[in-house]
């Protein structure tokens, strides 16, 4: 089976995953090719032996995010969408959606226009705090779903990037 | 002792305050707003009650609300926590006035250290050192920073905690100071009145635990060293301090003791100092209520604090003398927040989807929140405490090194990479802890990418999520002789879902 999966930073890293007779499976990306054992799997947890190395991962998924634990550090992965990318970015405020409701302040952007990485699209404030919602990698407006002044909740949609 | 008390609080601080009520048997009504309906305190409590709407003003600093509630429910006592009204004099005298018993000082004890610069006068009078300073008019302030050096700090009057002050480097930056500090002093505290102190740039903030019975016992309980902050905000905790030799501690200890009496104090306090680099030390403030960071006071003495609020409000006598008093090992505390901090740490609240703190031996976890909580942005964005101890500085780093490692949280981003740099770095374990560390030593900091290896374990423990829910099998299941294994059932099992 494959897979495609978007980091955080924006990049699509494609998963083949081909079980074994053994109940094993390989595992490639990147060319890179491993042969994993699942010796153990919990609602949260999975741990996966690969040449005799042992690891445990903690797993949660919400709307379409996962979010993991391993080694002493998160990570998040999005399952890439077919159509138009909507990138996850771990930057606060770097989502196109709103992360913590507050109200629209101002719309720096309109549809068609060209955005850069890191640019500020929208400011929002919340908790008597400006936060700026940043394009998370180059591109174009497709649309803008929000109005100045508007009260929006937290994981709304702000802005369409393609 | 009570057989029911209100905690006029929430989240890590209530839940704890419940486990010892539990404890001695007391029972226990949890005070909560429209945010925290299903909050964990609230589920912990022998009984709930809501008081209002989540925005604080509407709900944890309803003082009358809350006194209703606690005769309505027969409370006997009222604990305030810390934050919201624990410091409110105003408060405290209508809980006693209702026939309640406040469980903390008496509230002129709290208005006097309420007002900074009554509490500087008081500790003039008592003997015990005071930074540098000047408290009176605002029109002489540029007469006096001179006098007392710059930089100077221009804090607020009512002010505290580490709110409402500003640096001025020079004379020129004097008169915008003051005027913004006013400003925000009005705004924050209610009262726009400011004093001079000056500021030391590089220095240990050293606070003292301080217990006080009803029988005229006042004791401490040695120190906790709070020097690590961010904005004037602690994030790391330790004792003891490494900076202080046994005379210095002794010293300090007698004029912490010498300030609680000043204000004929009674139950748990603290008094912070501030130590510069040669070990002189100055009053700072007073913090008339339990503090954050107790937690690493209780692993070395062995004592429960709250236990010990709750006998001294009872009318208990202290049941120790401060010659039967040691700490044993050490203990460092690390203040857990949902907060992103490679983006200015700004709060990033959300969903708890995953909350697994580490277990293992001389680890202790006082948390708000279990999986499937969330955190709120209409209070403080804390998860949690976590506290190592060790028999020496270096075991308990090492402790809490793995601690971090293993506290799993997934759903909202943490503090924990940033706190694990804290903590691992050379100038933390080399002792070199003072108010300046993160600016010297961590200053542009962010968490470094994953390598190869994390990014592809990730993506296949992905791809095998994605796979259980179609009924994916584990090796493991051909090892296990369990006959009531899952992994030995047909059906699929779902991870994560």
């Amino acid at each position: 089976m494959q897979f495609t999966f978007q980091t955080s930073d924006g990049q699509a890293k494609t998963l083949a995953l081909t079980p074994q007779a053994d109940g094993s499976y390989l595992a490639s990306l990147d060319g890179r090719t491993y042969h994993v054992h699942l010796r153990h799997a919990h609602e949260d947890a999975l741990l996966l032996e690969i040449n005799g190395q042992k690891h445990l991962i903690h797993a949660a998924q919400d709307n379409g995010i996962y979010y993991l634990a391993l080694n002493g550090r998160t990570l998040t992965l999005q399952k890439a969408a077919a159509a138009s990318v909507r990138s996850l970015s771990k930057e606060h405020g770097g989502d196109l959606k709103a992360s913590m409701p507050g109200q629209v302040t101002q719309i720096l952007v309109a549809a068609g226009d060209a955005v850069q990485k890191g640019q500020t699209l929208i400011l929002l404030e919340a908790m008597k705090m400006e936060l700026r919602v940043k394009a998370p990698q180059d591109g174009r407006v497709r649309a803008v779903l929000c109005v100045v002044g508007q009260a929006v909740e937290r994981g709304q949609l702000l802005v369409e990037l393609e | 002792m009570f057989s029911k008390i209100l905690i006029a609080n929430r989240g890590e601080i209530a839940v704890r305050i419940m486990h010892t009520c539990r404890v001695l048997g007391v029972r226990t009504v949890a005070i909560f707003s429209d945010a925290d309906a299903s909050a964990l305190h609230v589920r912990t409590a022998d009984e709930a009650y809501r008081v209002g709407t989540a925005p604080s003003s509407d709900s944890y600093l309803r003082g009358e609300k809350i006194i209703e509630i606690a005769h309505q429910s027969s409370c006997q006592a009222i604990h305030p926590g810390y934050g919201f009204l624990a410091e409110n004099a105003d408060f405290a005298e209508a809980v006693q006035a209702a026939g309640l018993v406040f469980i903390g000082p008496k509230p002129p004890a709290i208005r006097a250290m309420g007002s900074k610069t009554e509490a500087r006068r008081l500790m003039q009078m008592a003997g015990v050192p005071i930074v540098p300073g000047y408290q009176g008019s605002v029109e002489n302030f540029a007469r006096e920073a001179e006098k007392i050096g710059y930089p100077v700090l221009v804090k607020a009057a009512a002010g505290g905690g580490g709110k409402g002050m500003r640096i001025v480097h020079q004379p020129s930056e004097l008169q915008d100071a003051i005027e913004t500090a006013q400003r925000e002093a009005l705004n924050a505290f209610g009262d726009p009145a400011l004093f001079l102190e000056k500021y030391l740039p590089v220095s240990h903030h050293i606070e003292f635990q301080i217990l006080a019975d009803s029988h005229g016992n006042t004791l401490h309980l040695f120190e906790r060293e709070c020097s690590i902050q961010r904005r004037h905000q602690k994030i790391i905790e330790e004792t003891p301090s490494p900076l202080l030799t046994p005379d210095v501690r002794a010293r300090m200890g007698e004029a912490a003791v010498a300030a609680a009496r000043a204000v004929h104090y009674e139950n748990a306090g603290t008094i912070e100092f501030i130590v510069d680099e040669d070990g002189h030390f100055y009053f700072l403030e007073m913090n008339t209520r339990l503090q954050v960071e107790h937690p690493i006071t209780e692993m070395v003495s062995g004592l429960d604090l709250v236990r010990l609020q709750l006998q001294i409000a009872a009318g208990e006598p202290l049941p120790f003398t401060q010659a039967e008093l040691t700490q044993r090992g050490h203990a460092i505390e690390c203040r857990i927040y949902a907060e992103d901090a490679a983006n200015d740490f700004l709060p990033s609240g959300g969903t708890v989807l995953l909350a697994q703190p580490p277990q293992m031996p001389n680890v202790r976890v006082d948390t708000g929140v279990e999986t499937g909580d969330s955190i709120s942005l209409h209070y403080d964005p804390m998860i949690a405490k976590l506290i190592a101890y060790g028999a020496s500085r270096e075991a308990a780093i090492q402790q809490m090194q793995a601690a971090l490692k293993q506290y799993v949280i997934l759903g909202l981003t943490t503090n924990l990479p940033f706190l694990q740099a804290v903590i691992g770095h050379e100038a933390f374990r080399a002792g070199k802890t003072t108010t300046h560390f993160i600016a010297e030593h961590l200053p542009d900091w962010s968490e470094a990418q994953p390598s190869e290896l994390e990014l592809d374990l990730a993506l296949i423990a992905t791809g095998l999520v994605e796979l259980s829910g179609k009924a994916a099998q584990p090796t493991a299941a051909v090892m296990n002789a369990d006959v009531f294994s899952p992994w030995d059932r047909a059906s699929g099992f779902r991870i994560g879902g």
